[in-house]
C-alpha cells in the first residue's frame, strides 16, 4: 500500500513540474512577444504618428504664411482688374509658400492644383490649390470676379515614413488649409482741401489793361513781378509762402488778395476797393463776360502803374512754369491772353469777344465751350490736389475690389461738412475785397452706413473728385468728426480705421475739443483711441520747412496725449506716412492697404 | 530518495523560470524603455523647435526694418526658457529681411526668414540609434527655418 501510494505521489509531483515548467514558457513567449513585436510596433505607430502631426504642423504654417501673402498681395495690388489682381496673389503666395519647409525638405517642388480633387501627389511633392471666396455670400467666386476677397488655401504634400519600409507602408499624405482675408473694414478718409493743396500748380500773374497808345488801342496782358521775382511758375515758388502754404488759389475761389502777405503784390480789385474807385478788372462789374479792362476809356479806372498789380492768375494748362501754348478739347490756348480771356468767359461768342476788346492771336475763334474747357483743363494741373485725389480714388477702389470695406468721406479744411452736398461760401475771385460771385464751393461728408452692401464707394469717390483747395486746416475737427462716424455708424466686429491726409499741420483754432489746433488734433486722437479706432497718417510735405512741425503732430512713436503724434496717440496700428512728392501718393495708400490685412482663420 | 527528488524539482521549478522571465523581461523592457524615451524626446524637440521657429518668424515679420525683426525675434526666443532635455531655442543663421525696399513687384510678397536651433540632451547617450554625428555629446540638434510675409510694411 505504501509503496503504491509512494510511487502515485511521484508521478503526480512530476506532473506539475511539467506543468509548471510549460506554465513557465508559455510567459516567457508572451513577454518575448509583448516586448519584441507589440511594443516596438507601437513605438513606431506612435512615433509616425508624431512625426506626420509635425510634418502637418509645418504644412500648415506654410499655407497659413502663403495666405497670409495672398492676401496681403491682393489687398495692396495697384491693380483694379480682378483676374491680374487674383494671379498675382497666387504668384506671390506660391513663392512664400515654396520657401518653407516640411520634415527639413523644401517645398520647392510645388505646383497649382487644378482643383481640390487633384490634390494628390507623389512623394516629396507638394500641391496647393487656391480659392477666392465672396465674403457676403460665403461662395467660391471666379478668378475674373471682383468679390473673391477671402483667399482659401489648401495645401497636400506626401512625405516618407521613418520606419515605413519595416511596415510595408513608404509614405504618406498629409494636407493643410488656410483662410486669409482683409478683415472687415469701416474705413473714413479725412481729406485736407485747404487753399495750400493746389502750391505747387504752375500759374502766371497777368495785368490786363487797356493801352491806348497801341495803335489805336488795345488789350495788353503785361507779365507781373513781385516781391520774388517774376511772377510765373509754381504758385509755391511764386510766393514763398510759410511751411503751411498759400491759401491763393489757381482756380475759384482764387483770394487774390493773399498775394500781398507773401509776394507783396497787390490784386487790382482790392486797391480799387481800398481807394474807392473803379476796378481795373472791368470796372467793378461782375460777372465779367464782354467786359473790356476797367481802364477803357482811358482814366476810367486806375491802372496803378508802378506799384506791384495784377488783375488776373491764370493755370498754365500745359503744365510749364512758362505757358507755352496748348489745346484741351479742340479748344486753341496759345497764348496767356487766350487763358485769361478765356478764363472770363470772353471767348464764347463773338459779340462777348468784340464787347471785351479781347487781344488774342488771330486764330484764336471765339465759340460756347472755351471757358469751361480752360476750367476743366485747369483743374488737371491742380497739384498736389490732383494727385491725391487720383491717389485716394485708386486706394478706395483697391480696397472695393480686394476687401469688404465700407467708406466714409470727411473732407475739411477751418470746419467740416454735415452732408454730401454741403458747401461753404466764397467769393470767386477775392474774399478779402469781396469780388466775384459768392457761391457755396464743396465740402463734402459721406457718412459711414452699417447696412449690409452699403459701402458708399460711389458716394466717397464723387466726393473726392468734387473736391477744391480752399481755406485753412483744421484736422481735429475732421477727426472728430470721423470718430463719431465710426463710433455710431460702423458694423459689429469691424476693424476701425481713419486715412488722415494732410499737406499741412493744424491751423485753426475753431475746436470743437479745444481752442489750440495742435490740443484739438491730439485730443481727436485720443477720442480715436478711446473708440478702437486707427489713424492712419500721411503728411504731404511741399516744403522741407514742414517735416519737423508735421511729424511732430502725425507721428507714430511718440503716444503722448499732449505733445505726441496724432498716429501714436490712436495706437492701434496706426502709422505715419511721410511724403515728400504728390507721385508717392498712390504708393502710399497702397501700403496703407496692405496693413489693414490679417489672417482671419485656419 | 523521494525526498531528494521532490527538493530537486522544487528548486528547478521556482529559481530557473523566474530568474530567466526576469533577467529577459528587465533586459528587453529596459532596451525598449530607453528607445521609446530617446524616440519621445526627439519629437518634442522637434514640436518645440518647430514652434519657437514659427512665433519667432511671424513677429519678426511684423518689425519695420531688420533691426526692428530681429528684436522682436528675440523676445519670442527669450520666451521659451531651456527645461529638462530641452535647450532654449537660439538663432541658428541671421535673420533674412527682404522688403525689397518697399517697391515690391506685383507679383512678389516682401517676407522675413528666420532659422532657429534647439539643443536636445538624450537621457541615454550612448544608444546611438541613428548616427554618431547627429549625438554626439548626447545631443540631437535640431533646426528649423521659416519663411513669413512682411504684411506691415512700412
Amino acid at each position: 500500500m505504501n509503496k503504491v501510494s509512494s510511487s502515485h505521489r511521484v508521478f503526480w509531483q512530476r506532473s506539475r513540474c511539467n506543468l509548471r515548467s510549460q506554465r513557465g514558457q508559455s510567459l516567457l513567449m508572451f513577454m518575448i512577444l509583448i516586448f519584441l513585436v507589440i511594443v516596438p510596433l507601437l513605438s513606431i505607430i506612435t512615433f509616425e504618428a508624431a512625426r506626420l502631426y509635425l510634418a502637418k504642423q509645418e504644412l500648415q504654417n506654410a499655407s497659413d504664411a502663403a495666405v497670409l501673402a495672398g492676401t496681403a498681395t491682393l489687398a495692396s495690388s495697384d491693380n483694379v482688374d480682378p483676374l491680374q489682381a487674383h494671379n498675382d496673389a497666387i504668384a506671390a503666395a506660391i513663392k512664400i509658400f515654396k520657401a518653407n519647409t516640411v520634415l527639413g525638405q523644401a517645398l520647392s517642388n510645388t505646383t497649382l492644383a487644378a482643383s481640390a480633387a487633384s490634390l494628390n501627389c507623389d512623394l516629396d511633392e507638394a500641391r496647393v490649390f487656391f480659392e477666392f471666396i465672396n465674403p457676403v455670400t460665403s461662395k467660391v467666386e471666379p478668378l475674373t470676379s471682383p468679390n473673391g476677397k477671402v483667399v482659401r488655401v489648401t495645401s497636400s504634400t506626401t512625405r516618407n515614413l521613418a520606419f515605413g519600409n519595416f511596415v510595408g507602408i513608404k509614405s504618406l499624405n498629409v494636407n493643410a488649409m488656410s483662410t486669409g482675408a482683409v478683415p472687415k473694414l469701416d474705413m473714413v478718409i479725412c481729406f485736407d482741401v485747404s487753399g495750400s493743396m493746389d502750391d505747387q500748380t504752375p500759374v502766371t500773374f497777368v495785368k490786363r489793361k487797356w493801352d491806348a497808345t497801341l495803335g489805336g488801342g488795345k488789350n495788353v496782358y503785361l507779365p507781373v513781378t513781385g516781391a520774388n521775382g517774376l511772377m510765373r511758375g509754381k504758385i509755391f515758388d511764386i510766393l514763398k509762402p510759410a511751411a503751411t502754404g498759400s491759401s491763393l488759389n489757381a482756380c475759384y475761389p482764387q483770394i487774390l488778395t493773399e498775394a500781398y502777405w507773401e509776394a507783396k503784390c497787390y490784386s487790382s480789385e482790392y486797391l480799387a476797393q481800398y481807394y474807392g474807385v473803379p476796378g481795373l478788372r472791368s470796372g467793378g462789374i461782375y460777372p465779367e463776360a464782354g467786359r473790356a479792362p476797367g481802364n477803357f476809356p482811358p482814366g476810367t479806372a486806375p491802372t496803378f502803374d508802378g506799384m506791384k498789380v495784377f488783375t488776373d492768375v491764370v493755370v498754365n494748362i500745359d503744365g510749364q512754369p512758362s505757358f507755352g501754348g496748348a489745346s484741351y478739347g479742340g479748344f486753341a490756348f496759345p497764348d496767356v491772353a487766350t487763358l485769361t480771356e478765356a478764363a472770363r468767359g470772353n471767348l464764347e461768342s463773338d459779340g462777348v469777344y468784340k464787347s471785351s476788346k479781347a487781344n488774342t492771336a488771330v486764330f484764336v475763334s471765339p465759340r460756347a465751350g472755351y471757358q469751361k474747357a480752360y476750367f476743366e483743363a485747369a483743374a488737371k494741373q491742380l497739384k498736389p490736389m490732383k494727385d491725391a485725389q487720383s491717389a485716394l480714388n485708386t486706394m478706395t477702389q483697391i480696397l472695393n475690389t480686394d476687401a469688404d470695406a465700407h467708406f466714409g468721406f470727411v473732407a475739411f479744411d477751418s470746419t467740416v461738412g454735415i452732408d454730401a452736398n454741403s458747401t461753404e461760401p466764397w467769393y470767386d475771385i477775392d474774399d478779402y475785397a469781396p469780388y466775384g460771385a459768392k457761391k457755396g464751393y464743396p465740402i463734402p461728408h459721406v457718412q459711414i452706413d452699417a447696412a449690409a452692401g452699403k459701402t458708399a464707394y460711389a458716394e466717397v469717390n464723387s466726393a473726392i473728385d468734387k473736391c477744391v483747395p480752399m481755406g485753412s486746416t483744421n484736422i481735429g475737427g475732421a477727426v472728430h468728426s470721423a470718430v463719431e462716424d465710426l463710433k455710431h455708424h460702423s458694423r459689429l466686429g469691424s476693424t476701425r480705421a481713419i486715412v488722415l491726409f494732410t499737406d499741412g499741420e493744424p491751423t485753426v483754432p475753431s475746436g470743437p475739443l479745444s481752442s489750440d489746433p495742435k490740443a484739438n488734433a491730439r485730443m481727436a486722437a485720443v477720442e480715436a483711441r478711446d473708440a478702437g479706432v486707427a489713424v492712419y497718417t500721411i503728411g504731404l510735405a511741399q516744403n522741407p520747412a514742414i517735416i519737423p512741425d508735421q511729424t511732430e503732430i502725425l507721428n507714430d512713436k511718440n503716444s503722448d496725449p499732449t505733445t505726441g503724434g496724432m498716429a501714436a496717440i490712436a495706437g492701434h496700428g496706426g502709422t505715419f506716412n511721410s511724403v515728400t512728392d504728390s507721385s508717392q501718393l498712390r504708393q502710399t495708400f497702397a501700403k496703407i492697404a496692405r496693413r489693414l490685412v490679417k489672417l482671419v482663420s485656419n | 530518495m523521494l525526498t531528494t527528488e521532490r527538493k530537486l524539482l522544487r528548486r528547478r521549478g521556482a529559481k530557473g523560470s523566474l530568474a530567466v522571465e526576469f533577467v529577459c523581461g528587465c533586459l528587453l523592457a529596459s532596451v525598449f524603455v530607453a528607445l521609446g524615451l530617446h524616440l519621445g524626446i526627439a519629437i518634442f524637440g522637434a514640436y518645440a523647435n518647430d514652434r519657437a521657429c514659427r512665433d519667432a518668424c511671424r513677429n519678426a515679420a511684423q518689425g519695420q526694418d531688420l533691426a526692428e525683426a530681429t528684436k522682436l525675434a528675440n523676445v519670442i526666443l527669450k520666451s521659451y526658457q531651456a527645461s529638462g532635455f530641452l535647450s532654449a531655442p537660439k538663432m541658428s543663421a541671421p535673420i533674412v529681411y527682404q522688403d525689397f525696399a518697399g517697391k515690391a513687384l506685383p507679383h512678389t510678397s516682401p517676407f522675413v526668414q528666420v532659422s532657429t536651433s534647439t539643443d536636445v540632451l538624450m537621457p541615454l547617450g550612448t544608444l546611438s540609434f541613428f548616427n554618431a554625428g547627429t549625438l554626439q555629446d548626447s545631443k540631437l540638434s535640431f533646426v528649423k527655418t521659416y519663411t513669413f510675409p512682411i504684411v506691415r510694411v512700412k
